[in-house]
Order: structure tokens, then sequence, then C-alpha cells
């Protein structure tokens, strides 16, 4: 099993990476603010998924609300195409789609990550409210020290691995961005994607690389603060 | 004082009603089988369970409605005491400032408090580092520091062995004569009970009687209680 998942994931990684490291010597242009777009989207929706799912996670385990999961997995019945040209539809008439474009990828892929960050927290929420609830309570805690000393410390692993995830996954993301998106403005998905189109295989390998390397490089950093926090 | 008026707490599948007021002097225990609701008690006094019927009043004042934080006690549960990420310091000094905001004489009032449990020095270690009994300590120190009027505990010493229980419970009225405490202390077990209680509340069979002295109800106990000891 572990040998084909990693014939699976290595075969094109290798790939990227033998026809990308030459490449690293020629970069094509508008790649470092293409990456500086696509971290921008990945960290913002990154930190929104987030703030969502721990405010959502922490209504299901505290009160037992169950609107909360549900409007937690609610993103997961709608894919992010159909989410995006949805919004392409309402939004045309009141703006240029170009401008909204990182505004939407951010929304979207945010909304898109929300369920599985959610999904991360929630078993730790709901132990930290059994365990630790009565006695946060019976001190009489404010809602800001709660959050600060007792809910963050200890929500911090699931909660840096969730977020770490919705950033690597809103940095690959290459769905609603292409409807709104005009030629400036790319993000690095994209910049790949139109490299590949004009046949510069050796440029769009060495974006890709950088592309893995950054996607990667902000999930091990919002997991790493998760598991300093624990051990503070 | 606590007065329970015609007090009943819808249960797991029965009803506790109890109708009396704390004696006013002495600790009080409240003692019978497991299952009976005596924890249910102390969590509706805590303020955690709502009153199916009647109320609970502190000086005359029903504390239908206030927060577990807002009411005249401190409780002590059967475990999870101390968070377990925090330091002692840490700890003592949210029953301190629960809102965050030490005061400036905050540090020195919590160094005293942990020297009166026997903990001098211990500030800087987290919870997992001390044993079961000098987690009890610590949860003690936090409830000199905050100081409520009534100290409710639910058999938060039951994991210790006998020599360490006796020892606790006599820490237990140090502080609560240190900080004028009054004790509501949940037990199985007579033998702490008697040299600690001086009033015993029976709760069995869905009512939690009237407090009597500990001594007359121990050395001439009714059916219900004659069937629990044995």
């Amino acid at each position: 099993m572990i040998a084909l998942a990693s014939i699976f994931l290595l075969a094109p990684l290798m790939a990227a990476l033998l026809r990308g490291l030459p490449g690293l010597l020629d970069l094509p242009p508008g790649l470092w603010p293409a990456l500086g777009r696509s971290l921008a989207v990945a960290l913002a929706s990154a930190l929104l998924a987030g703030g969502a799912a721990l405010v959502l996670a922490l209504a299901a385990a505290t009160a037992r609300r169950p609107w909360a999961e549900l409007a937690a997995m609610i993103p997961l019945s709608a894919s992010g195409l159909v989410l995006g040209t949805g919004l392409f539809l309402a939004l045309r008439p009141l703006a240029a789609p170009e401008t909204l474009a990182l505004p939407v990828t951010i929304v979207v892929n945010t909304a898109l990550a929300l369920p599985f960050v959610f999904r991360a927290l929630l078993p730790q929420a709901r132990r930290l409210q059994a365990d630790y609830g009565r006695l946060s309570q019976s001190l009489g805690l404010g809602s800001r020290t709660r959050l600060r000393v007792i809910t963050l410390p200890l929500l911090a692993p699931p909660l840096g691995f969730g977020m770490g995830l919705a950033g690597a996954l809103s940095m690959g993301d290459l769905g609603v961005i292409t409807l709104f998106a005009g030629d400036q403005g790319a993000t690095l998905p994209m910049l790949v994607q139109r490299l590949i189109g004009a046949y510069r295989m050796d440029q769009a390998a060495a974006a890709s690389l950088i592309l893995i390397a950054a996607s990667f490089g902000l999930f091990a950093l919002f997991d790493r603060w998760g598991h300093r926090h624990a051990d503070a | 004082m606590l007065t329970l008026d015609r007090l009943r707490l819808d249960l797991d599948g029965f009803a506790l009603t109890a109708d009396w007021a704390l004696p006013p002097e002495g600790h009080l225990a409240l003692i019978g089988p497991s299952g009976a609701g005596k924890t249910s008690l102390l969590l509706a006094i805590a303020g955690f369970i709502a009153p199916a019927g009647g109320r609970i009043l502190w000086q005359g004042r029903d504390l239908r409605g206030a927060a577990p934080g807002d009411r005249p006690v401190s409780i002590l549960f059967q475990d999870q005491n101390l968070f377990p990420h925090l330091t002692l310091t840490q700890n003592l000094a949210l029953g301190l400032a629960p809102d965050g905001r030490l005061p400036p004489e905050g540090l020195g009032r919590i160094e005293a408090a942990l020297e009166s449990v026997g903990l001098p020095g211990l500030g800087a270690r987290r919870p997992a580092q001390l044993s079961g009994g000098q987690q009890g300590r610590a949860a003690l120190a936090r409830a000199l520091l905050r100081a409520r009027p009534l100290l409710l505990l639910d058999e938060p010493f039951a994991a210790l062995g006998p020599a360490l229980r006796a020892e606790m419970l006599a820490l237990v009225q140090a502080v609560a004569a240190q900080s004028g405490a009054r004790v509501i202390l949940v037990s199985h077990d007579p033998r702490d009970v008697a040299g600690f209680a001086a009033q015993t509340v029976l709760v069995a069979e869905g009512i939690a009687h009237p407090p009597r002295p500990t001594g007359a109800l121990l050395a001439d106990p009714p059916p219900a209680l004659r069937a629990y000891l044995g």
C-alpha cells in the first residue's frame, strides 16, 4: 500500500523535480508576483477558515447546537467551480470580474476548506468542553480570557493542522480564479497552466516546484505553530 | 445562609427533593449510595443543574439564573480541577482574576496560598508534575484565593489512599477556617464524614433528608442508611 501510494505521489513529483530543477535558473517572468498573490490568498483563507471553524466547533461542542455542524458541513455539497460560477453570474453586473478575482477566490477557498478544518477541530473541542467546561464556568472566566488562556492553547494543535491544510489547499487551487482573473493578476497555479499552454515545460515544471515548496512550507508553518503552542 | 426551599431536581429517571437550610455552624456532609443524587445536588447549588421546582436561596436571595462563577461557591470536582497546560501559578491566577487582569500584589498572594497548603515554591510546576494529593492541595489553594463563603467538595480526594485522604480533609478544615468558608462535602465513606462534618444529610431514595448531627446519625442510622452502610 505504502509503496503504491509512494509511486502514485512520487512519480509526478520526480518528473516535476527533474524537469524543474534546471528551470530554476531560468524562471518565467511574473513568477514572484504570482507567488505573492497565491500566498496572500492562501494565508487569508487559512485564517478565515480557521476562525470560522473555531467558532462553529465551539458552538457545536458547548451547546450541542445542531445547526453549527450543519453549517460547517454544507460547503461539502458544492464544488468550487459551481460556487464560482454562481458568484460570477451574481457579481458581474456589480463590478469588473478582474477586480474581484482575489477576494472571491479567498471566500470560495475558505468555504471549501471549512468542513475539513471543522472536522479536525471538533473532537478536541468536544473533549475540552467535557473535561474543562465546568471548571471554566465555575471560575467565572471571562469569555476573552477563556479563549486566550484555555481554548486557543488547548486547541492549537488541531487548529494549526487545519489551517495548514486550508492554506495548502487554497495555494494549489485552480478553480474559481480561472473564471475571474484577467491577463494580469494570475496566481501561481494559473501561471503554471499558462506556461504549459505555451509549451514552456521547463519553466512550468520550475514554477510547479516552487508551488509545491510554498504549499508544503505554509502547511508546515501552521502545523508547527500548533504544536509549539501545545508544549508551551 | 443557604436554603433549599422545596427544591426538586429532575435526574435520570427519578426526582430528588430537598427542603432544609444549612445549619448555622459547622461543615456539612452528604452521604448515601452512589447514583442517589449527591453530586447532582452539589452541582445544582453550584449552578450547573437548573432546579425543576423550588428555589435555592443564599441570604434570602434566589440564585435562579445566576451563573456558576457569580455564586457564593467554590467547587472541587471529582477530577480535572486544574488546567493541564498551565502552571500552578497560572491556574491560581485564574481563581484570583478570572478576567485575566492579575493585580500587582497577586503573585505574592498566590505564593502565600501555595505555602499555606504545603506547596511552597512549586508555582512553576504543571499539574502533571505533581502527585494526586499535591493537585488536590493546589485546587484548595485556588479556593482559598477565591474566598467564597461556601466550599463544595465532590469527593475530590476519592482516588487517594485513606491516610492521604484524612490528611487532605484536615487541610480542607484549615483552609476553610482561614477563609471563613463553610464546607459541603460529598462522600460515600462514613469514616471521612465522622471527624469532619458536624451535620450530615442522608441522600437516598429520591430525598435529601434534613441535616442531622453526624454522630447521632451514624450511631442510630435510619433504615435507608443502614441498608447502605451494611
